[in-house]
């Protein structure tokens, strides 16, 4: 008699393995308010550059938070907690950082400066990192430019709104950079592929990112971005989470985002955002060639 | 012009898209179902398709299915309630040409229907309008925005929170040069939306505001515009710094004699300096230093020839140059009247001249200009032409 043969079903890809544990890391790291989200290294020198300017200068601050969305996302955190609490005051990075005041924001530069990334050994890891952090300044400047051309919300809330939608990308890619960190110390074994990196980090972020803008109590709004910036909410056309979703989308349509696209859905979030947020194709061009002509530089 | 199928189970949104579809000029059908409509698409053939999505009996993706499936393709635009992503993608694949989110404005479903149909309507429309309205202050250069979207053309946009800065820049600016004035960048946005402005003075301290994210912005709605910033001169590095935030050059406040006639000539040099009707000829005043006087009279030895070629086309014999305005500078303009005369011989016209008493007498002191008829206005020089 021959073996019986068990089908297990499909075998959990690298991805989907790494992806749990990284997803059961962070949500208890979310949990237990214990997680510190480093700053990559480019972002810690443009720091140190305001830290040593005279006086305190609000746009030079709010201009180092306008290409971290953690570091944003821990300033609004504080800026909406205490007495700020249940303000329902869209805010502004300018906002934010004059609510937290020179000392504050001091304290949160200095402290971000002590914590920074470690770059991968893979060139195209480092690429992803960055294309990362890129598309979330890209989306935030879409979101901006799409309030002031159609009227519809604030600007800049719109900005901080669009910086933070993929929130949980830079946590879970904080997670995989240590983790090979590590690995290198103690194993010559390779690192996965930039191609499972990327995988792991569409497959988790959303949820982990979900759990800290709740956790943080973010406002209502960008919560729901970050939460599902892929659908809209047609109870409230010009809420900043619709001017959100309709900017990630001409984003992932104009090839400013890492990964695998669905053009089919990209194209049909565009196509309801138009109607929805009330936007000519005309303004469409005009957000897309204003990134274009002035790339985000980190 | 044709005829539109609107499908919706609900009576009262037929009948608005009924009236606003008829108001285009279109015959409207309806059907309560997508049943009905694969009914009366049996029985003829339309020119759109209106398609409601949730409906009893059959609905809109079901009968959108059947209607591709019998290889009938007709231009669809799925006007619902309904915003899932899966939901309008699946009509994608399903082929719709466009998508209309209840409640809609009566504008979208005529731009979308005039879209999809490629019909021009809308603009031709508009562009009556336009013909009708008062003619704008400064005309577009041809190609220009204003030309081709039939928005108003203005020449300056002053964005600054203190509305005295306005006032102060309008004064020392010459009357030709018509100017808007904003205090905030929503207002700015706005206006860039509705007009065409050649220029737009940024103020670099707009409270609450990055001014050179606004200024990004209304570059991008603007794209013809040279984008300024106001600033105080505070440090030698002031401009420099404003620069690389995106402006093409600084105004510095407060603004004085020779920094407001750098600005003129330096974006508005171009205009009005040679005004044509029918064979006549006008010379628009010299504004700016004595010093540019030479510019300015070597930009008119350039720009006369391609109008006097307009004036030979059009089968005028004489020419008639308006000099009334032109400073009477001896060592200058007999010698660019001259320029003037020797190239209109080469076509075959003559020239006659209109200005200052004065003028005579110094044209006379010439060789080259003492010939030339010269007359106090312009129906007395017209008269003598016949």
């Amino acid at each position: 008699m021959g073996e019986a043969i068990i089908d297990r079903g499909p075998q959990p890809s690298v991805s989907e393995l790494m992806g749990k544990q990284v997803e059961q890391i962070l949500h208890k790291r979310i949990a237990g308010d214990a997680l510190s989200p480093p700053t990559l290294p480019v972002v810690a020198d443009r720091i140190f550059v305001v830290l040593r300017e005279p006086g305190f200068v609000v746009r030079s601050y709010a201009a180092v938070l306008a290409v971290d969305p953690t570091l944003a996302a821990r300033a609004l955190r504080q800026a909406t907690s205490g007495g700020f609490a249940g303000s329902s005051k869209k805010l502004s990075l300018e906002e934010v950082v004059s609510r937290l005041g020179s000392v504050s924001m001091r304290r949160l530069f200095s402290e971000a400066t002590t914590l920074q990334m470690t770059p991968s050994r893979d060139g195209a890891i480092r690429d992803a990192v960055q294309g990362l952090w890129t598309h979330a300044v890209t989306v935030a400047r879409m979101a901006r430019d799409l309030a002031a051309f159609t009227t519809v919300g604030d600007s800049e809330a719109a900005y901080l709104a669009g910086l933070l939608h993929d929130l949980g990308k830079p946590l879970v890619a904080a997670v995989l950079l240590d983790a090979e960190r590590q690995l290198s110390r103690t194993s010559k074994r390779p690192w996965i592929s930039a191609t499972d990196w990327v995988a792991v980090v569409s497959g988790v972020h959303r949820t982990a990112g979900a759990a800290l803008a709740e956790r943080w109590a973010l406002p209502e709004g960008i919560v729901r971005s970050v939460r599902d910036p892929s659908e809209y909410d047609n109870s409230d056309r010009g809420g900043l989470g619709n001017l959100v979703t309709l900017a990630n989308a001409l984003a992932k349509k104009s090839g400013m985002t890492v990964g695998a696209v669905d053009q089919q859905d990209v194209s049909a979030v565009l196509m309801i955002g138009k109607s929805l947020v009330g936007v000519s194709d005309d303004i469409l061009d005009k957000v897309v060639a204003g990134v274009r002509s002035q790339p985000p530089a980190l | 012009m044709g005829t539109i199928l609107t499908v919706d189970d609900s009576r009262a949104v037929r009948t608005i898209v009924s009236k606003q579809v008829k108001e285009l000029g279109f015959e409207v059908l309806e059907a309560e179902d997508g049943e009905q409509g694969l009914c009366k698409l049996k029985e003829v053939v339309v020119d759109l398709i209106l398609l409601d999505v949730t409906m009893p009996v059959l609905d809109g993706p079901g009968m959108l299915a059947k209607l591709r499936e019998s290889g009938n393709k007709t231009p669809v635009i799925m006007l619902t309630s309904e915003s899932k992503r899966s939901v309008v993608a699946g009509a994608m694949q399903l082929g719709i040409n466009d998508y209309i989110l209840k409640p809609f404005k009566p504008e979208e479903l005529r731009q979308k229907i005039l879209g999809v149909l490629k019909i021009g309507g809308a603009d031709v429309e508009e562009a009556a309008i336009v013909q009708s309205a008062p003619p704008p202050v400064a005309a577009a250069k041809p190609g220009e925005p204003a030309a081709r979207e039939g928005r108003q053309f203005i020449d300056v946009l002053v964005v600054d929170d203190m509305e005295n800065v306005q006032k102060r820049l309008r004064q020392p600016l010459p009357d030709y040069l018509t100017v808007n004035g904003v205090t905030s960048a929503q207002a700015a946005v706005g206006m860039c939306r509705d007009h065409v402005y050649r220029v737009i003075l940024v103020d670099s301290e707009i409270p609450d505001v990055s001014s050179s994210t606004l200024a990004g912005q209304l570059k991008l709605l603007q794209p013809h515009a040279a984008v300024l910033a106001l600033a105080l001169r505070s440090t030698n590095s002031a401009a420099r710094e404003l620069k690389a935030q995106g402006f093409e050059e600084v105004v510095w406040k407060p603004f004085t004699q020779d920094s407001i006639e750098d600005f003129t000539l330096q974006y508005f040099d171009n205009q009005e300096i040679l005004v044509i009707e029918d064979n006549l000829l006008r010379l628009k005043p010299f504004i700016g230093k004595p010093e540019r006087m030479e510019r300015y009279c070597l930009r008119l030895a350039q720009m006369v020839p391609q109008l006097m070629t307009k004036v030979a086309s059009a089968c005028y014999e004489t020419l008639i140059v308006d000099v009334n305005q032109v400073p009477m500078l001896v060592e200058r303009v007999p010698k660019l009247l001259t320029t003037i005369c020797k190239q209109a011989e080469e076509i075959g016209l003559t020239v006659t001249l209109v200005g200052a008493e004065g003028l005579q007498r110094v044209l006379a002191g010439f060789d080259e200009t003492k010939g030339i008829r010269c007359f106090k206005s312009v129906p007395e020089a017209r008269a003598a032409n016949g």
